[in-house]
Parts: C-alpha cells; structure tokens; sequence
C-alpha cells in the first residue's frame, strides 16, 4: 500500500504519541503526585511538565525538518485539519469534564477546591474565546 | 444532486500527469485524485484554476448529475 508524504508524517506522528506512552507513562504512573502541594512536588512536577516537552519538541522537529518542509499544503489539507482538530477539541473538551468529576467525586481531591475552579475558569474561557472567535469569523468571512 | 467531474478524460486528453497538474495549480497530486475519485469536492477557486490550466470550460469539467 502506497501512502503520501503527508500520510507517512502523520503515522511518524502516531509512533511518536505510541512511543511516549510506551517510555514515558509508567514513569508517571509509578511517580504520582500525592498532594497538590507545590513545594512537595515541584520537582516531579517540573519533570511531567518539561519531559514531555522536550520529547514532543524534538520528535516534532524531526518530522517537520523531514517532511513538512516539501509538502504543498492546499484547501484539501486545510478542511482535513479542520475536522481533526474539531474531534481534538470535543475529546479534550470531554476529558476536561470526565477529570473534573473525578476531582469532584474522589473524597482525596475534596480539598482541592482551587484546582478544580482553575480548570472550570479555563474552560470557560476557552469556550468564550471559541465563541468568539465563531462570530468573528462569521462577520469577517 | 450529485457533484460530477470529467477531470481525469480530461487531464490525460492533455497528456498531463496528476502530479504535474497538482503543481500548475498549487495542489498535491492526493487532492487530484481525490477530485477525480469524488472524494474531494474543490472549492470554486480551485475548479477555476483547473479550468483554466486545463484550457477547458468549467461547466463542462464540473456538472450535476442529471436526474
């Protein structure tokens, strides 16, 4: 089976999510966070957060050093982006409530009262941005 | 109403390869054989352009499929 440069980037793309899980997540999960106190886990923390980044950084450099460079990108790739990222968004959407009723019912997360105001905050500001969005591009197109 | 082409009779009428097509127009040769496999419908912009490489009507490289 034949696959465009543009197919082959986008499996390179899974392998490197498969390949994260696979290294990275028994790390988290055999090193949680057992409070949500800063001081206590600021250097577990750090190490969730720059990881990550540094791995995405790198794998995502390759790809585009690759391939990205010598691809056309047309309308046809645009409404593709456009519908991937729009289930993106509604998964996230959905795992952004699923956590915080976790939160919300799990008797251990009862005093992370801030955290989970945090979360809703951004949510609501990410749907008002959206939204936004939304009209201006409604007025403007 | 279904959105047909005559794309491809066309294209090799012309002698030209998906790939050199796709190039005249700014495209990649997978939206060509998307379009001319009608699981891409361009946009109005782009029928133009393929019109207007191809030298050859816009009505009659993209119709609707009579009833």
């Amino acid at each position: 089976m034949n696959y465009s440069k543009k197919e082959l980037s986008i499996i390179i793309e899974i392998v490197f999510i498969v390949l994260f899980a696979i290294f990275f997540m028994p790390y988290f999960y055999e090193n949680p966070l057992n409070s949500f106190d800063f001081n206590d886990n600021a250097g577990k923390m750090i190490q969730m957060v720059i990881f990550p980044a540094i791995y995405f950084s790198v794998a995502y450099s390759i790809l585009e050093l690759t391939y990205k460079n010598k691809m056309i990108q047309d309308e046809r790739d645009d409404l593709i982006n456009s519908k991937s990222y729009k289930l993106g968004y509604l998964l996230y959407e959905f795992s952004f409530f699923l956590f915080i009723g976790i939160i919300a019912s799990d008797s251990s997360f009862q005093n992370s009262g801030p955290i989970t105001f945090i979360i809703i905050l951004i949510l609501l500001i990410v749907s008002l941005i959206k939204s936004l969005f939304h009209l201006y591009l409604y007025r403007t197109s | 109403m279904k959105l047909l082409n005559t794309l491809r009779e066309v294209r090799q009428k012309k002698k030209m390869t998906q790939e050199e097509l796709g190039n005249a127009v700014s495209v990649s040769r997978q939206t060509i054989i998307s379009i001319e496999t009608y699981r891409y419908k361009p946009t109005l912009e782009l029928a133009m352009k393929l019109s207007m490489k191809l030298n050859f009507k816009i009505d009659k490289l993209f119709y609707f499929e009579k009833d």
